[in-house]
């Protein structure tokens, strides 16, 4: 049964996007839209959820993939370059 | 308890204004259902910060009560969480954290989810609750936890007052069952067990206090010419001079001191023993002791070169006091420097001292009570104030401690603090900043002078310039078990030999970034990034190089130009 509900992205530079989704519809078209709104390239990115596990499949639906009403994911860019090693003093 | 700190308040950043909300509504909005959000405390009631109470689910549908934590400086720093038992009490609700001595868990009851080193900014409370969830199943299980989820054990289950140092194992005789052991207590609740082992007592104990008292002695004259020499005739006219001969009628020590204001030397400290010889006659023995004046003679040999009168006005904050910490702390005190703010949450312990300026007499005590012993015992007239405390918690002393340094030296090692006082810091304060660490096995160390004409860590980053050198040589070092007390993860190792390289280094730079322009007698700095390529040498630079550039900001860096 198709339902609709709210998702959360937050990406780089505390940018935050929010909009009511039906549960049927796939994980892609919440990117497509994020990429609309905030004009980013999605490729080089890693979508997880609010748990921080990973969304991988983004043919999968919303309902497939179990996300719930109100549930923040992110999808912040991959790190190009390493940043700093570790080291200790 | 209200927040009247001017401190660093991640919820009133407005660069994170959205990530507050966001995790706030991670809790609030039930977390999926496994999370019932019961009240944000008040900030005033809590030193500023958020702290959240809820129910977690676990398990098979088994909840618990828990506290979460927010640290100021998050995301740099992940938030804690504590299981808890509320108890209603009329209106009002009483906390108590609960311990469940299933190990992974510190004294003040905060869960120990995870290594430090694995914490990512981009991670969020929702990683944190699932942590939490895999914690608890655990925790409230009979066996606990398998060995391979434990991220830090106390040794052991109760918590200790004081340590014995034991020079070497012992091991008694098969046969015997029974014996006395004899430890020196060579400070409180810090004993030694030396007798079976060593030749003589490592730590002696002070003796407490001697008073002398004090006479003006002629004027226009020297000491010399006052006290010619130690024999009883001189010894009787000083009390004469002085009006205490009546004193040298009774055996006995009698201390003095003698100021002179027309000599050089203008202090002067005598114990005269009087005592009986062959039962009968007095006999009268003085010793004299030398007196030094430390600011006029301690830097007496290195005035010329490092301007130590213009040194002595100037602040240094220092975060971080282990290994190069102590070092610099130390060579900055020799060196003249006049304040000296030091910043730190560990304790000294056993495996920290073969590669810090303090030794196994410190064991136990807070590296900022160490550290200022150690400054002390170079110059007790610098001054050093102490900010025991994790600088990711803190909560204005950073702050007040920058308003009025002259320059701040980050020596923690850390990623997470490096770039929390990168990017909250370096902007708003004008001073320069350094950074400093080294590479597993210390083969290679690195220092940024970030200041306001030289790129900062996030430039560097861009730059693909903030990583050490790479050693040339071929060589395994194991890493060690998380060290206690510290839910960092694994302490690495290196010697003391190229620690102190890089230590040295960071004195130089500080010293002659905070040198006045006039100074002649030492080369001024003239460089921002330095890298030291250790014995090994790298597939840059031979063994022993200091590789030494200067970087400027990068025009993409949202910290210099944001």
């Amino acid at each position: 049964m198709r339902k609709a509900i709210t998702i959360k992205v937050m990406i780089e530079n505390d940018q935050l996007f929010e909009e009511t989704f039906q549960t049927n519809q796939k994980i892609q078209v919440i990117l497509n839209k994020l990429k609309a709104k905030f004009k980013i390239e999605l490729n080089n990115r890693t979508l997880r959820r609010e748990d921080s596990s990973v969304i991988k499949n983004y043919d999968q639906t919303i309902e497939e993939v179990e996300l719930y009403d109100l549930e923040t994911l992110n999808f912040y860019k991959n790190s190009n370059k390493p940043d700093r090693d570790e080291r200790f003093a | 308890m209200s927040d009247s700190h001017s401190g660093y308040r991640w919820y009133k950043n407005p660069k994170l204004k959205n990530r507050y909300k966001t995790e706030i509504d991670t809790l609030r909005n039930g977390f999926g259902g496994d999370f019932q959000f019961i009240e944000q405390v008040n900030p005033d009631l809590v030193f500023g910060k958020i702290v959240i109470i809820g129910n977690l689910r676990y398990a098979d549908n088994k909840w618990q009560h828990i506290s979460i934590q927010f640290p100021h400086k998050y995301p740099y720093e992940a938030a804690y969480v504590f299981p808890i038992n509320i108890i209603n009490v009329g209106s009002q609700k009483r906390i108590t954290p609960i311990n469940f001595g299933k190990g992974n868990q510190y004294g003040d009851a905060k869960m120990c989810l995870f290594p430090r080193k694995s914490w990512d900014q981009n991670l969020g409370i929702g990683y944190l609750l699932r942590k939490a969830q895999a914690w608890l199943i655990h925790a409230t299980s009979e066996k606990g936890f398998p060995k391979d989820k434990i991220v830090e054990e106390l040794p052991m289950h109760i918590p200790h007052k004081g340590q014995v140092i034991m020079p070497k194992k012992f091991i008694p005789e098969p046969k015997e069952d029974w014996g006395m052991i004899h430890l020196t207590e060579f400070k409180k609740d810090h004993f030694i067990y030396s007798k079976n082992v060593l030749q003589e007592e490592v730590f002696s104990n002070s003796t407490g206090e001697v008073g002398f008292k004090w006479y003006r002695g002629p004027s226009g004259m020297n000491f010399k010419d006052f006290f010619k020499n130690s024999g009883a005739q001189e010894i009787l006219k000083i009390f004469k001079h002085f009006e205490i001969d009546h004193l040298l009628t009774g055996v006995g020590n009698h201390n003095i001191a003698v100021y002179m204001q027309d000599d050089d030397v203008k202090w002067h400290f005598l114990r005269i023993t009087i005592s009986l010889q062959n039962g009968q006659s007095l006999n009268a023995h003085v010793s004299y002791y030398i007196s030094k004046v430390v600011e006029e003679q301690l830097y007496v040999r290195i005035k010329d070169i490092f301007a130590n009168d213009y040194l002595k006005e100037k602040k240094v904050t220092i975060v971080g006091l282990g290994a190069l910490g102590s070092e610099v702390g130390v060579s900055l005190a020799k060196n003249g420097i006049g304040t000296i703010d030091v910043f730190d949450s560990d304790v000294f312990e056993i495996g920290n001292s073969i590669r810090h300026a303090a030794n196994l007499f410190y064991i136990g005590e807070r590296k900022t009570d160490v550290l200022k012993q150690l400054i002390k015992k170079v110059n007790p007239n610098i001054i050093v104030n102490q900010y025991h405390g994790n600088i990711l918690e803190d909560s204005g002393n950073l702050e007040k401690s920058l308003e009025t340094s002259d320059i701040c030296i980050v020596l923690t090692g850390e990623k997470d603090v490096d770039y929390m006082i990168n990017d909250i810091y370096t902007k708003k304060y004008s001073i320069p900043f350094i950074f400093s660490g080294v590479s597993i096995g210390a083969f290679s160390g690195g220092i940024e002078l970030v200041s306001k004409d030289s790129a900062c860590l996030r430039c560097l980053d861009l730059k693909g310039l903030n990583k050490l050198p790479k050693p040339a040589g071929n060589f395994k070092l194991n890493e060690l078990g998380p060290e206690y007390g510290n839910c960092s993860g694994p302490a690495l190792p290196g010697s003391e030999i190229d620690i102190k390289t890089v230590a040295m280094q960071v004195s130089r730079v500080i010293l002659q970034v905070l040198m006045p322009e006039s100074s002649k007698n030492y080369p001024s700095n003239k460089g921002s990034y330095f890298r030291w390529h250790g014995p090994y040498g790298s597939k840059e630079k031979k063994p022993f190089t200091w590789e030494i550039r200067s970087i400027k900001k990068d025009p993409n860096c949202s910290i210099c130009n944001g």
